[in-house]
């Protein structure tokens, strides 16, 4: 039967222009989704040459300063910026501390929206772990970034249960399943080969994309590209069990569909949403007006001592 | 004969199995949403009201200090939320809840909830705009998805087209149906949110007409998915396709588009990273603004010009203390830059706010939920507000300090030490959340955005018929 | 073969077929009469393994039908009422694709000569079935029974919706398959057709096989009338 199913099920899927359809779409949303990435990343990146430069540029000034110092000369500046200063080094000249992108950081912007990727920290000011949050429009980060994740994740789903919700509703319904049926074969069987070559060709599509995708990030042989293949196909080969689960106990085409499409919303929007809200009622963060709270008190008492 | 329309439509619709398991879990939904939301708004206003009072009495309790340190010191300002917030939290999440305010310096708002929070909590929460903004639109898509389709494919249309049924009847009837549970069930759900408001003592005086105008903004928005729904089902031969075709709208509309339009945003009016922001200020306070004119010059100018003033040779001579008096021009000196620096912020936001109002263009989700965010006060212009509201009061604080310094003292008393009923007298902060009308006014791109959609896709449900 | 031993299927409290038996010989077509409702398909679904049954017995071969599920279809060929086949491949490709999934691997040369044997006109063998006729689709079922080279045939309203022309091709058809020792089982409303081809025609209503004569024994008019009194019979339980 799977030579069989193997060879028509091609057949069908190239004819309805069902492969076709997939490959174009899914290329599509890679591709955007890498170029974004890409874009991010190179951002990224020249934020913080462009601060290591500025550090060069200043360091060449402040040596310049030093010189003169050194050799005796005036110089305007005052007597705690003066470079000569360890202090003044450390408040007015401070170094780039910076966290480089990764080089498969394209695929998924995370929470690094949310926090900053280089500082400046100067020596006195207070503790860099406490604020480190990035000048990103808060719009921005409601929405969200088109990244490859967001693809895979919510997108990635709803093309295959396009692609599967009526794989056995669709033969009841047009009416060749009664011939189907009236063969020595297990329509369990059947529907799972049928699925199974489903997952199969969309796999191969969804690894071309990806050489694609991470050919255009200049990442491609490597551990990462073949763990981020791994990811995948283990989502997709979820999303099809879940397909055929309700092929086999389900009855009509729009059904299927409607009952895949619940299932997308729950595991897709509800249920992080209600594991987070739950994360917050079992372990709540303390409310940051506290610790602000505490630290005045501290620094209150810290002023006093000193006098 | 509509009536009739609507009475058939909604037997059909009740009687369907899947339509009510729908109509349930979405109730449910919103049950808990709103009930997780109530939770969390009396939270937030317990945290707001201990936190601003724990504040001020740390405030007040600072013994006696020179105005200077206490100055530094510095204080907070907290953010409270605004009523509507239970409905629509917007970007409160993103942004900071509180500002420190200090000498020399204006700080950005800190302490964000998501910035303590995992990664899943970038997926959204169960909160009820979630549930109105992404789920009731799919609701009205799975009622109506095969509103004229059905009658195709079991033959009825036939029927009712030699029964001499009229086009326009038909879709007022059908639309009606679709509308009406839509309807009920946010209107339920508002009123609810309403008593729940008006009963818990919020920091700001909740609104009935906020509420009311939130709620239209919402049903504009599910007329826009009805139009569109009923567009789809009577242009498409098949439910399947119907279904499909929706759907595909849906997740571009409420999906994709956003995410898009906001690296579009980014893209072509990016924000400074926070350090290139400071940076850029420590630079402009060091060596003036536009690199000309330098505190330190313009010091000795000032310098000149109050001797001059007071007709005296020396600092000493003069009847306030100078250092004091200096002291609070550079500051004024200082708020000049970050004002600058702000604005062009503010500018860079307000490009990004156009680009989304151009974007509102291929989807309805935009305008409305700006609109949602604005009006429920939980948008990036009422966080601005607050912020330059906290950098006046600042301001104000400052001088209050200074003033004290140079009043109290002469030229060269560091050790004056304020007594410590001083900093009682320190106005209290009170922030007025902007009022509905300038709301109004700042989102008036959106609102003619969500007006066009309706018209338009209005005129295109009522004009094109289908062929057969 | 094809027995069936009080056969009977019932839903709650609707009986769709109630106490059956029959039985079928190879080389004999079976046709059996009613009207829509009368329990014909419950049989044939019964027959095939599409539907347990609540008591009694299905037989194909002597063997028991809702045990041996796939075993038996291995024996049986069926032609549904309303034939549909894979709109996007052509004649050739759908013969090729439901006996290979059945497990015969025919070259192609066999399967021109099976669609040939249908009647099928050689124009259609490489054409997308999406455009066929109901006629040719069934040639096209036809030739997948003949594929099977099963020992039982089950047939479904096979002529209805068919021309006269088509109807006639198919009863000449089921002679020929009569000659070579095929047990046919045949549910359909054409008594005239069924006069022509039967061996045995039992008339069911409600579930109940109410008469039952060899074909020979009785005149078309008498078959006639006999057909629309049964129809008329009132049972007490209804």
């Amino acid at each position: 039967m799977l030579y069989y199913n193997f060879k028509y099920e091609l057949k069908i899927l190239l004819r309805s222009r069902w492969i076709q359809l997939i490959s174009i779409l899914l290329l599509v949303l890679f591709t955007f989704a890498s170029f974004n990435g890409k874009q991010r990343i190179e951002k990224k990146k020249a934020d913080i040459s462009k601060a290591q430069e500025t550090v060069q540029a200043s360091d060449k000034k402040m040596v310049a300063i030093l010189d003169s110092i050194e050799q005796g000369m005036d110089v305007s500046i005052s007597r705690w910026k003066r470079p000569s200063r360890p202090i003044a080094i450390g408040n007015y000249h401070p170094r780039v501390a910076a966290m480089e992108p990764n080089n498969v950081g394209f695929l998924a912007v995370g929470q690094s929206d949310v926090f900053t990727h280089y500082v400046m920290p100067t020596v006195s000011g207070d503790d860099l772990a406490l604020n480190y949050t990035e000048l990103t429009s808060p719009i921005q980060l409601l929405f969200g970034s088109f990244d490859l994740m967001f693809v895979i994740v919510y997108l990635l789903p709803l093309l295959i249960i396009a692609f599967s919700y009526n794989v056995l509703s669709e033969e009841k319904e047009r009416g060749s399943l009664r011939l189907l049926a009236s063969q020595p074969i297990s329509i369990h069987k059947w529907v799972l080969q049928k699925l199974a070559l489903r997952l199969f060709w969309m796999s191969l599509i969804i690894t071309v994309v990806s050489v694609i995708a991470f050919g255009i990030n200049d990442v491609v042989f490597s551990i990462s590209f073949l763990s981020f293949l791994g990811l995948v196909f283990c989502y997709m080969l979820f999303w099809f069990c879940l397909a055929f689960a309700i092929n086999m106990s389900v009855g009509k085409s729009a059904r299927n569909a409607l009952s895949l499409l619940g299932l997308w919303i729950v595991f897709v929007l509800l249920l992080p949403s209600v594991i987070s809200q739950l994360g917050d009622v079992f372990f709540r963060i303390p409310p940051r007006t506290e610790m602000i709270h505490e630290m005045r008190e501290l620094k209150a008492e810290a002023i006093k001592k000193t006098g | 004969m509509i009536k009739k329309t609507i009475i058939k439509e909604t037997k059909e619709l009740f009687r369907d199995g899947r339509i009510k398991i729908s109509g349930i879990i979405v109730l449910l939904l919103l049950g808990v949403s709103v009930w997780i939301s109530n939770n969390q708004y009396k939270r937030s206003n317990e945290e707001f009201k201990e936190a601003k009072i724990e504040e001020r009495s740390v405030w007040e309790n600072q013994g006696e200090k020179n105005p200077h340190s206490a100055a530094h010191y510095g204080t907070y300002v907290f953010k409270a939320k605004h009523p509507l917030s239970l409905l629509d939290q917007g970007v409160d999440k993103y942004t900071g809840t509180s500002i420190f305010l200090e000498a020399h310096k204006r700080n950005e708002a800190q302490y964000s909830d998501v910035a303590d929070q995992t990664g899943l909590a970038r997926f959204g929460e169960l909160s009820p705009d979630f549930i109105l903004l992404f789920i009731i639109p799919l609701l009205i898509i799975l009622i109506g998805y095969n509103s004229f389709t059905k009658e195709r494919e079991m033959g009825t249309m036939d029927l009712l087209k030699s029964q001499g049924v009229t086009f326009w009847k038909m879709i007022l009837g059908k639309w009606i149906a679709i509308f009406l549970p839509v309807l009920l069930i946010t209107t339920i759900l508002f009123v609810i949110a309403g008593t729940l408001l008006s009963t818990i003592e919020g920091y700001t005086m909740f609104n009935w007409s906020s509420l009311g105008l939130l709620l239209l903004v919402y049903l504009f928005y599910y007329a826009v998915f009805t139009n569109i729904v009923l567009f789809v089902s009577q242009r498409v031969k098949k439910s399947g396709i119907s279904l499909v075709v929706l759907l595909g709208i849906w997740i571009i509309s409420c999906l994709a588009a956003p995410k898009a339009a906001s690296d579009f945003a980014e893209l072509k009016h990016p924000y400074p990273t926070r350090q290139e922001f400071s940076s850029a200020i420590l630079k402009a306070k060091k060596e003036g603004l536009d690199g000309h004119n330098p505190w330190n010059k313009e010091a000795k100018r000032l310098e000149k010009e109050v001797l001059s003033q007071y007709g005296v040779d020396s600092l000493h001579q003069l009847p306030f203390n100078f250092d004091a008096y200096r002291m609070q021009k550079g500051e004024e000196y200082g708020t000049t830059v970050y004002q600058k620096y702000y604005t062009s912020l503010k500018s860079q936001f307000e490009k990004q706010a156009d680009t989304y109002s151009t974007i509102a263009i291929i989807s309805p989700f935009l305008p409305t939920r700006f609109l949602s965010m604005g009006i429920a006060r939980t948008d990036y212009h009422s966080h601005w507000d607050f912020a330059d509201a906290a950098e006046n009061h600042r301001i104000d604080f400052q001088k209050f300090l200074n003033n004290n310094f140079a009043k109290n003292s002469k030229y060269g008393e560091w050790n004056y030490l304020a007594n410590a009923d001083t900093w009682k007298n320190l106005p209290k902060f009170h922030y007025q959340p902007l009022k509905l009308v300038s709301v109004l006014k700042q989102q008036k791109l959106s609102i003619i955005a969500l007006l066009v959609w309706v018209v338009l896709t209005t005129i295109l449900l009522f004009i094109f018929k289908p062929k057969n | 073969m094809i027995t069936t031993k009080n056969l009977t299927k019932k839903y709650g409290d609707f009986t769709a077929l109630n106490q059956l038996s029959l039985h079928v010989n190879p080389g004999e077509i079976y046709c059996l009469l009613g009207a829509n409702g009368a329990g014909k398909s419950t049989t044939i679904n019964l027959l095939l393994g599409f539907l347990e049954p609540t008591s009694g017995e299905a037989l194909i071969n002597g063997k028991n039908v809702a045990q041996n599920n796939i075993e038996t279809k291995k024996d049986i060929a069926y032609i549904p009422e309303n034939l549909m086949l894979y709109p996007t491949l052509t004649a050739m490709e759908n013969l090729d694709y439901l006996s290979g999934i059945g497990g015969q691997n025919l070259k192609k040369n066999e399967l021109e000569s099976l669609l040939n044997q249908a009647g099928l006109q050689s124009e259609a063998f490489y054409k997308r079935t999406s455009a066929f006729s109901k006629g040719m689709r069934q040639k096209v079922g036809i030739a997948i029974a003949l594929a099977k080279n099963a020992k039982a045939l089950l047939l479904d309203e096979p002529t209805s919706g068919l021309d006269p022309k088509a109807s006639n091709e198919f009863g000449l058809l089921l002679q020929e398959l009569k000659q070579n020792n095929i047990a046919i089982l045949m549910a359909t409303h054409d008594l005239y057709r069924a006069k022509e081809i039967a061996t045995n025609i039992g008339i069911m209503k409600n579930g109940k096989l109410l008469e039952q004569f060899e074909s020979n024994d009785i005149s078309l008019s008498v078959l006639e009338q006999t057909y629309l009194k049964t129809m008329n019979y009132k049972e007490f339980s209804e």
